[in-house]
């Protein structure tokens, strides 16, 4: 008795699809500083390039800056990008070689200091930070080597925007 | 030879620094927290204590980036100037200790470019915080210290009594350490390899050197002055006195700049618009008026204004030209800034000229050049290359001339009021 009783609930609940990522998914990623990536939007992004490719154009449309590509065929690890507004350097730390410094150089005294990056990675989540300020025209963030943050920026195939 | 314990005396209480190690020198030195990728907020601070020209540890140790680990957080504020610097000579003569340490040496203090120890706030706060690592130490048998700024006049920390300084020479005393002697800073000897503008390289090579031995044996001088008469009370139980000072004859007076900077008015003849004068349909109407040095103009309208431009030459020795401008307007809190120049030489006799779009204004506003000179060629103004913001709030500009003639260079202000 009590079976059928729930089999007549289970049957009678309204069935819940799992909601689809979509464009405003990435807007409110892209444009609000505390946003983390939701799952399901990590999710999308990493089966969808459509998706991957309009989180891209949005980024590029709302950041201050792209880098370009540090290397298509780039094999290892980059240290550094160089940007006619800016230049991304990753210094490892002498003191504890587990850690290394990412420094950001204004490379134009006109350069509006970002205050978040974007890194992005083919089929990954991106990562988004909010950054220092800036001091003596650099801003300098100290992380592990192998934050996610630090990994991605390693990745030659990553975009960085710097918003 | 004996490690000493350095700690730094804190509001939030007594902070020790674990290490020191000398970094990349393309980072900004960092203030860590226990090994951990924690960079704490003052870093920028000392950053600033660091690096050259305005650091003094890159001045007497030579390296302008380094990563201090600590104990505990460290706020804002640079009574920890002290201590660093003391860590960082004993970590130069490898005796920064840790725990085992027969001796330790608790601080509070800032320090200024010539090594004295001013006064901060809160230091009977700091000292009572203190009071259980204090008594600890002893109970420890540990030889400890307490040195505070002489001006602070302050009693005892946990019944140990304190050692006030007026200066690091006499905190080195009291330490039974030498006296830290300034390093020629490697950029000033990449300098030296390098040919300078428009000079023949065997001039400029022995120029820059005898620069640098000069300001070397003046700054080394400038340390070796005597100390003030009130006598250090020192605590620890290995106390070295130094021999008596010889006072120093005084360093060399650097030559006074003479800038005198011509305000040059274009304007457009009665009858004739700016655009006449501009396509040549009209001859413009120049006027020009002077001040030397700081001064301010006679008030200029903008109406029938075409050019503006301040011409400034230099009537006394050469110089490096920095120049800073604000736009500033009645009751806002922030100016609008430019940089014209930085550290352009100017020989005696030459001008440059810094050519303004006139603004369009409804109500009057005020330009304002800090004009920025070094005698000192080899002596670059420091903030020069730096970035510096769009807008920036009133009472920051107004402080610049302040900051940077503490450092010893020339800072000239010429004002002029643009009325609609």
């Amino acid at each position: 008795m009590f079976e059928a009783l729930d089999m007549i609930d289970a049957a009678t609940e309204p069935v819940v699809e799992p909601r689809r990522a979509g464009f405003s998914d990435l807007y409110a990623f892209a444009s609000d500083p505390e946003r983390p990536m939701a799952p399901e939007l990590a999710e999308a992004l990493a089966s969808d390039g459509a998706l991957e490719a309009d989180l891209l154009r949005l980024l590029e449309r709302i950041a201050t800056y792209r880098f370009p590509r540090a290397a298509a065929a780039s094999s290892g690890p980059v240290a550094r990008r160089d940007g006619d507004l800016y230049r991304i350097a990753l210094r490892p730390s002498r003191a504890e070689p587990t850690q290394v410094y990412i420094v950001i150089e204004l490379a134009d005294e006109d350069a509006v200091p970002p205050e978040l990056i974007y890194v992005c990675r083919p089929g990954r989540p991106c990562e988004k930070h909010r950054l220092p300020v800036a001091h003596d025209g650099a801003i300098q963030i100290l992380a592990d080597l192998h934050s996610p943050l630090v990994e991605a920026l390693r990745d030659g195939h990553a975009e960085v925007f710097l918003r | 030879m004996t490690a000493i314990r350095v700690f730094i005396l804190t509001t939030d209480g007594p902070v020790e620094v674990q290490r020191i190690t000398a970094e990349d020198p393309g980072v900004k030195s960092v203030i860590c927290l226990d090994g951990k990728a924690v960079a704490l907020p003052v870093s920028p601070a000392y950053e600033a204590f660091v690096r050259s020209p305005t650091g003094v540890i890159e001045r007497y140790f030579g390296h302008p980036a380094y990563r201090l680990d600590v104990s505990g957080r460290i706020s804002e504020g640079l009574s920890w100037q002290f201590g660093v610097f003391l860590a960082h000579a004993l970590n130069e003569s490898g005796r920064l200790g840790g725990e085992g340490a027969d001796i330790a040496v608790l601080t509070t203090g800032e320090v200024d470019r010539d090594l004295n120890v001013l006064s901060v706030e809160a230091v009977p706060e700091k000292l009572m915080l203190a009071e259980p690592l204090v008594n600890d130490l002893v109970a420890g048998g540990v030889a400890t210290t307490v040195l505070v700024p002489q001006d602070n006049d302050a009693t005892a920390a946990g019944g140990v009594a304190l050692a006030p300084v007026a200066t690091v020479a006499q905190a080195f005393r009291i330490l039974g350490l030498d006296t830290p002697e300034k390093t020629v800073p490697a950029h000033v000897a990449a300098a030296a390899s390098k040919p300078g503008r428009g000079a023949a390289p065997l001039f400029t090579i022995s120029a820059v050197l005898l620069a640098a031995a000069v300001a070397g044996w003046w700054l080394m001088d400038r340390d070796r002055k005597p100390v003030a008469s009130a006598p250090a009370q020192p605590v620890a139980t290995r106390v070295a006195v130094a021999a008596p000072a010889v006072k120093p004859p005084p360093p060399p007076a650097a030559p006074m700049p003479h800038l005198v900077t011509t305000l040059v008015e274009t304007r457009a003849p009665p009858g004739k618009s700016c655009a006449a004068v501009h396509f040549e349909a009209a001859r413009p109407r120049i006027v020009e008026s002077s001040v030397a040095n700081t001064g301010q103009f006679a008030e200029t309208a903008l109406r029938g204004l075409c050019g503006l431009a301040y011409r400034i030459t230099n009537k006394g020795p050469a110089v490096d030209l920095t120049v800073l401008a604000a736009r500033a307007r009645r009751g806002a809190p922030a100016v609008r800034t430019k940089v014209f120049l930085r550290n352009q030489r100017l020989e005696r006799g030459e001008w440059t000229s810094l050519a303004v779009k006139p603004p369009r204004a409804r109500a009057p506003l005020r330009l304002q050049f800090h004009l920025l000179a070094a005698t000192d060629l080899n002596r670059p103004v420091p903030a020069a290359h730096r970035p510096v913001p769009r807008e920036l709030p009133i009472e920051r500009w107004r402080a610049i001339p302040a900051r940077i003639a503490r450092h010893g260079f020339s800072v000239f202000t010429v004002s002029h009021r643009l009325t609609p």
